[in-house]
């Protein structure tokens, strides 16, 4: 881009490229068209109209300053309790040593041999969601694995979950009525394929209480059983997790989906009051035994859009901001379902796959433990191919946790997630282990032996038993 | 009780209890072959769901036959590809189905239930299903002394769609047959969402939702009759989502295809 250039200038960007002068009218507009072309953003009408509109969005982005950023929050401190979350827990002197940079210089600094994990450690608290949205769009895909690589984040409720050289995976074992022993074989055959260190968590078919308990209960039998070093979670909107921890019912983990925006988190029935209220609830049962973190989010770029409380931001931004919120309740696990939402936001597999390593890359520098399910609907133009290779990037990346559903079909949610095959895959390609409490169950139970391989399992084996359950 | 229990090796004995894709073996860490081939014809089977071409022809015979008058409108959607891209362009009709369903409104005797049709995201459930659903729950509606409009044919339509339908035949409710997302399982599920007083800015909050209407499902008499129920219902009480007292069905849902 020869004679390319910019100039931030009262809230109007400028930048030339191709022999043409871009403007761009506000910093929430520079954010829209400096992304990656993907559905969303054009259902919105906010991505760049051409290449050329983009990279001089990106070009005009890489030189305003992260104070900038931090002093002009794309939705107003007034009127949203996302932002005053964000701005108000922002930490000055984390934030110190990248002050005067720009985006462009943040870019580099991030991927400098100096930058190690423990200084992006230090810096996380000091990033808004808005930052590593913005550096993020500036950086290939190379980049976003490479940095978000350095990042080490650990959480712990039963196990230790992030540590370097490990790959936790949810054992997802959801059945089309909930039927008990329908669920108990697809834990059975996750457990003989070393899944469920990160939780055995399931997505009900319904929301009623009664059935919500049921499980909960189930899960918590079979977890205390076999003294299996993990925790369990119902996947149910949070006034139902307090409502099943005030009815007595066993819940480790406490889901929630969130967003990015005030409006989108009020259309999912929740705000922050809500998740504290939550957060404390679960506490207060001290049901963990090596940590205390507890909330498991999930998110998913194009959930505001989705909800039309988007507010003219693009749809990778706002999630970096439902990070902001995830990030406030210390969780033990965050996933983005990156391509559940289907074709209208993320096309095909190539936007899946950059959403999915800019998802894991900004959660990563915002301090949390990122997971991911890879995952396809089957209106979208994506298949099991682009599932393995974004499963393979993201471990090369550092992914925290994949999803585990039995040959990677979930038959009550009707999409394509990750198998128990790809775990094993992906750990022994690049000879990860689960963590370490779950790895020393799965050798005792002489599901892996020492190399950390799958073992045959005997005939009478006691975890068999859960076929009579 | 021992004896009894299938072992983990037998997966002919778990399909009984879940469809889940449980003790595949392994080659490896990986699929076996014959598991592997047999996802992938599966999930082809899937796709094709989405791209088969809606069957207005043979859903104007079941009209015909019922001795109900049809309609074809267009929406903005134009491809099936820009369908799946553009929600918003699957809500809207063009112009001129609007203007035609305007000329087709009954200001002095307007419908109480018209049916919408649309391929949605799995036009072969609908192909199979929409024009005998339609056949039992017609007869019912009348047996109830319900004046059933024409059957609006609104291929690469969403759920929304039914807003602006309804409110240019001013009718008191209506209720759209969908082809639902195909999953590996089940690539042919219908699902149907009603909405009393149909008119503009209203939600999936404002719906009823029957979903899961496919040979291995909701069946067909019983989709029936949970619509007539539902119908009947939403007449009496005059509304419909949320605020409607539950006769026999879940409140709307999101599915995938709003």
């Amino acid at each position: 881009m020869p004679g390319a250039c910019s100039v931030a200038d009262m809230a109007q960007y400028h930048a030339r490229v191709a022999g043409r002068q871009y403007t761009f009218a506000s910093l929430a507009t520079l954010l829209a068209k400096a992304t990656p072309a993907r559905s969303g953003d054009q259902l919105a009408g906010l991505s760049a109209a051409s290449d050329a509109e983009r990279v001089a969005a990106q070009i005009a982005l890489s030189e305003v300053g992260l104070a900038e950023i931090l002093a002009n929050p794309v939705i107003p401190y007034e009127s949203d309790e996302v932002t005053r979350l964000i701005v108000d827990t922002h930490q000055a002197a984390a934030f110190a040593p990248i002050a005067s940079m720009t985006v462009g210089e943040f870019r580099d600094f991030l991927l400098d041999y100096a930058t190690t994990g423990d200084v992006l450690r230090d810096l996380a608290g000091g990033i808004t969601p808005e930052m590593s949205a913005a550096v993020s769009k500036l950086m290939r895909n190379q980049d976003l694995i490479a940095v978000a690589a350095k990042c080490h984040v650990t959480t712990a409720f039963r196990n230790t979950i992030g540590q370097p050289g490990r790959l936790s995976a949810r054992l997802q074992p959801n059945h089309a009525t909930d039927d008990p022993l329908g669920v108990a074989i697809s834990v059975l055959d996750g457990l003989l394929f070393g899944i469920g260190d990160a939780v055995i968590g399931i997505n009900p078919a319904t929301d009623e209480l009664p059935k919500v308990v049921e499980l909960l209960k189930m899960l918590d039998d079979i977890i205390a059983r076999y003294q299996i070093p993990t925790q369990s979670c119902v996947l149910t909107h949070v006034t139902n997790s307090v409502a099943a921890i005030e009815a007595g019912a066993p819940v480790d983990l406490v889901f929630q989906s969130i967003a990015g925006t005030q409006a989108a988190n009020r259309s999912f029935g929740i705000d922050l009051a809500l998740l504290a209220e939550a957060q404390q609830a679960a506490q207060s049962l001290q049901r963990g035994t090596v940590g205390g973190n507890l909330m498991y989010f999930e998110t998913g770029q194009g959930s505001c859009l989705s909800a039309d409380a988007h507010q003219g931001i693009d749809q990778q931004t706002l999630e970096a901001r439902a990070y902001g919120v995830a990030r406030a309740f210390d969780p033990l696990l965050v996933n983005t379902v990156v391509g559940f939402i289907g074709p209208e936001y993320l096309f095909n597999g190539k936007q899946i796959r950059r959403a999915g390593l800019e998802d894991h890359f900004c959660g990563k520098l915002l301090g949390l433990p990122m997971g991911c399910d890879v995952c396809y609907t089957n209106h979208a133009d994506a298949d099991q191919n682009d599932s393995d290779d974004l499963l393979t990037l993201l471990t090369a990346a550092g992914c925290t946790f994949f999803m585990g559903v039995p040959g990677a079909d979930d038959v009550m949610l009707e999409y394509q997630s990750t198998s128990f095959h790809d775990i094993a895959y992906a750990r022994e390609l690049f000879g990860l282990q689960p963590a370490p409490e779950f790895a020393a169950w799965l050798l005792q139970q002489g599901i892996i032996a020492d190399d950390g391989r799958l073992q045959e399992i005997a005939a009478g084996h006691q975890l068999l038993e859960l076929l009579g359950a | 009780m021992r004896a009894s229990r299938p072992s983990h090796l037998d997966p002919q004995s778990l399909a009984a209890h879940t469809h889940a894709r449980v003790a595949l073996g392994r080659a490896g860490n990986a699929l076996p072959t014959q598991a592997l081939l047999r996802f992938q014809a599966d999930h082809a089977t899937a796709k094709q769901a989405v791209q088969t071409p809606f069957d207005a022809t043979g859903l104007q015979h079941a009209c015909a036959a019922l001795g109900l008058p049809w309609t074809p409108v267009q929406t903005e959607a134009r491809s099936q590809d820009e369908y799946l891209h553009n929600p918003l362009a699957g809500r809207v009709l063009t112009d001129s189905s609007q203007r035609e369903l305007r000329d087709l409104r009954d200001e002095g005797a307007p419908p109480d239930i018209v049916f919408v049709v649309s391929g949605g995201l799995s036009p072969q459930g609908v192909n199979v299903s929409a024009g005998d659903l339609l056949a039992l729950a017609v007869a019912g509606l009348r047996e109830s002394g319900l004046r059933v409009g024409p059957v609006v044919v609104a291929d690469r339509a969403r759920v929304g769609v039914i807003n602006g339908i309804g409110e240019a035949l001013g009718v008191r409710s209506i209720a759209i047959l969908i082809g639902e997302r195909p999953g590996l399982t089940v690539p042919d599920s219908m699902g149907v969402y009603f909405e009393y007083r149909p008119r503009t800015g209203l939600t999936d909050a404002d719906r009823n939702c029957i979903s899961n209407i496919h040979a291995g499902g909701l069946s067909l008499p019983a989709a029936a009759q949970q619509l007539r129920a539902l119908i009947v219902a939403g007449l009496a009480q005059r509304t419909s989502g949320v605020d409607l007292q539950p006769p026999v069905v879940d409140r709307a849902v999101a599915n995938g295809n709003v």
